[in-house]
């Protein structure tokens, strides 16, 4: 299981396309994929729960990922994060 | 009666109100029976099917029509749709506590609902709508009821709705539809983003208009200004009559511009060009009449996807474009890739300061095999149009040499191959690197053009990081050292005859087009939609006063003079064009 800090960085925040964006990334993975702010935890391949997360700009999440391709999917998920999502 | 919203996308328009009732549909919780359980979330999943199978038909047609940019608001309302946690959810509370899909559906949402008030951030919190569109399609199709299209319309209307869905407004037929407002939303939500690329004016947030007006009621909405107004007497009506003519004419001559040379009053030529992302855009450089593409920014290939982009699908991108340009030319810059833009299928070190790392040149010397494939697909594309290749930060010669020398291979390969390719294809190097402008003289000797990147050059120039709020405020671009810096290399161009552009967000500001010129700028590369605007300015002065307008900027010490006395000088000497400006934008 890896565990990693990520920061919300895009302008934005997880919205509506960048949730879909992580969404449709988390869903090729075979790994289970857990976002965490503060106590609530929700599922990375749920597009309703990441956007109750509410991750404004500057928000800290944990991103946890266990199973077979874990450090694959680790590596790109939050590689899309601090990407910004492809947003300026 | 005058109503105060959010003017969401400018214009004006005048005519008859149509109500768009949504029939609310009650989500009706009865009780059902444990054996009957099944049956109803089979019901539920039907609707859901449905559901997704009419956002599909819509995103096709809309993709089609306007393109693919927006279309990422239904993908969002698609996987909502095939959530689990909305799937799954209603399914278990049908199971468990036996009342109608209609509502356990409520329930389920009702709880994200609640989620949703609580957050502080608007943007977010306009999101709220996603989740209600999403659940009332669900529930007309539970329902059965047919949703009323705004595609089948045959006359004029402005549409009056409590909200409008994305969906709703990509179907909109936009030779009826003539204006939108509604109680709820903002200038983010996705309706405002979508009328505005539509360009259909609109106004949301208007609280309860919904309550006031009947459909048939004459109706003014100024999605500039964010009002309306219910039964305009005769002198309202005339106003605004005058005012949309106004604002029609100021499009218009705008538009006309576009097919007019960018020429001074003294007959100095401007080269207008365009910046763009993708070959989509190439329509709008077409339209707005700029003189071909002067910045083509190629990463875009390489980002949002899980493998690099082949030669083939490169070539085929490359070519298409400049195919759509010719016989204009078009500028391609490499690979620019590090710093805020990072890819997701290369290793990345997790550089502490990467906007001055392994980005751009310094990466694709370090990662030949994928410069190589770029740059064989861009000379193979040279046969189909007016190639220029751009080298991105550069940061001095040997560099420069670096990369001619890979470019050259590869062509030496291509020609082993018995590939097409034209054999002369200019090279240029970007200066955005203040080491760059100040050898400048020495790079010219060896490329064939220059362009000079302002966004980094003023940001390396001032050591200031863009993204850091701390000293964001520290980023001007109208530093003094910035003007000597462009000043020099401009002078150095113009002693080795060599051309040299300008692509950054200042070239796109009409305010100072005039500056620039001064300062010994002939080309100019901008979003398409500000080649016009600047056009309008140019082909109004002349190269003298710009000289002078220069002169008299290089004498200031500070930013704030620099920026004041433009303004300044621009509103007096064009009162009547800042006025345009200030209809034009909200």
């Amino acid at each position: 299981m890896l565990v990693e800090k990520i920061v919300i960085q895009n302008k934005l925040g997880m919205h509506a396309r960048s949730a879909a964006m992580f969404v449709e990334l988390a869903s090729h993975f075979q790994s289970d994929i857990l976002i965490k702010r503060d106590d609530v935890e929700v599922n990375g391949k749920s597009i309703m729960g990441i956007m109750m997360l509410a991750a404004a700009k500057g928000t800290e999440l944990m991103l946890q990922v266990s199973g077979p391709d874990e450090a694959e999917a680790m590596e790109r998920l939050s590689c899309l994060v601090n990407d910004k999502f492809g947003e300026d | 009666m005058k109503f105060k919203g959010i003017g969401v996308s400018p214009g004006i328009a005048i005519g008859k109100t149509l109500v768009l009732n949504r029939e609310r549909i009650k989500a009706e919780t009865r009780k059902i029976t444990p054996d009957s359980a099944e049956s109803e979330i089979q019901r539920f999943r039907t609707a859901l099917a449905k559901s997704i199978e009419q956002l599909e038909t819509v995103k096709q047609h809309f993709s089609s029509q306007v393109g693919e940019s927006h279309a990422y608001i239904l993908d969002s309302h698609i996987l909502m749709l095939k959530d689990t946690m909305l799937t799954e959810g209603t399914a278990e509370v049908i199971h468990k506590e036996l009342i109608t899909a209609e509502g356990a559906l409520k329930k389920v949402l009702d709880d994200f609902l609640a989620v949703f008030n609580a957050i502080e951030d608007d943007y977010l919190k306009e999101r709220k709508s996603d989740i209600v569109h999403v659940g009332e399609r669900i529930l007309q199709n539970l329902s059965g009821h047919a949703q009323r299209s705004l595609a089948d319309l045959t006359e004029d209307v402005i549409v009056v709705a409590h909200d409008i869905t994305p969906a709703d407004t990509m179907q909109m037929n936009r030779k009826h539809v003539k204006g939108f407002a509604t109680d709820l939303g903002g200038k983010t939500s996705h309706t405002g983003i979508i009328a505005r690329s539509m360009e259909i004016p609109a106004v949301a947030g208007m609280g309860d208009i919904t309550a006031w007006v009947q459909s048939g009621d004459p109706i003014i909405l100024d999605g500039s200004s964010g009002t309306i107004i219910l039964h305009p007497d005769n002198e309202t009506f005339n106003r605004y009559l005058e005012k949309q003519r106004r604002y029609v004419y100021f499009e218009k001559e705008l538009q006309k511009l576009a097919f007019l040379p960018a020429e001074t009053r003294d007959g100095c030529k401007i080269k207008l060009a365009a910046n763009i992302e993708t070959p989509d855009d190439v329509c709008g450089v077409l339209e707005h009449g700029a003189d071909g593409v002067g910045l083509y920014r190629s990463e875009f290939l390489y980002l949002k996807r899980s493998n690099l982009p082949t030669e083939e699908e490169q070539f085929q991108a490359y070519k298409d474009a400049l195919e759509m340009v010719y016989p204009e030319s078009m500028v391609i810059r490499t690979l620019d890739l590090g710093g805020d833009k990072l890819i997701n299928h290369i290793p990345y070190s997790g550089e502490p300061n990467p906007s001055m790392g392994l980005r751009a040149i310094r990466f694709c010397l370090q990662h030949q095999d994928i410069f190589k494939t770029q740059l064989r697909a861009l000379a193979r594309a040279s046969v189909y149009g007016n190639l220029k290749i751009l080298l991105p930060m550069i940061s001095g010669v040997l560099e420069l040499r670096m990369a001619k020398e890979i470019f050259y291979n590869v062509l030496e390969e291509l020609r082993r191959e018995e590939e097409e390719f034209k054999e002369k294809i200019p090279i240029g190097a970007m200066i955005e690197v203040p080491s760059a402008a100040l050898v400048v003289d020495l790079l010219a000797r060896e490329v064939d053009f220059l362009s000079i990147g302002t966004n980094d050059l003023i940001q390396y120039t001032l050591a200031i990081d863009r993204v850091n709020e701390h000293v964001a405020y520290l980023y001007e671009p109208l530093h003094p050292a910035v003007m000597r810096m462009l000043k020099y290399v401009m002078t150095v161009a113009k002693e080795v005859k060599i051309p040299v552009s300008l692509c950054g967000e200042v070239a796109g500001d009409p305010i100072y087009a005039p500056a620039l010129m001064g300062l010994g700028l002939r080309e100019f590369s901008m979003n398409s939609v500000s080649v016009p605007r600047v056009k309008r300015i140019i082909r109004e002065v002349t190269l003298d006063e710009s000289k002078r307008l220069a002169n008299q900027i290089l004498t200031f010490s500070t930013a704030r003079e620099i920026e004041e006395y433009t303004n300044q000088y621009m509103r007096s000497r064009f009162p009547e064009v800042m006025e345009w400006d200030s209809v034009l934008e909200p």
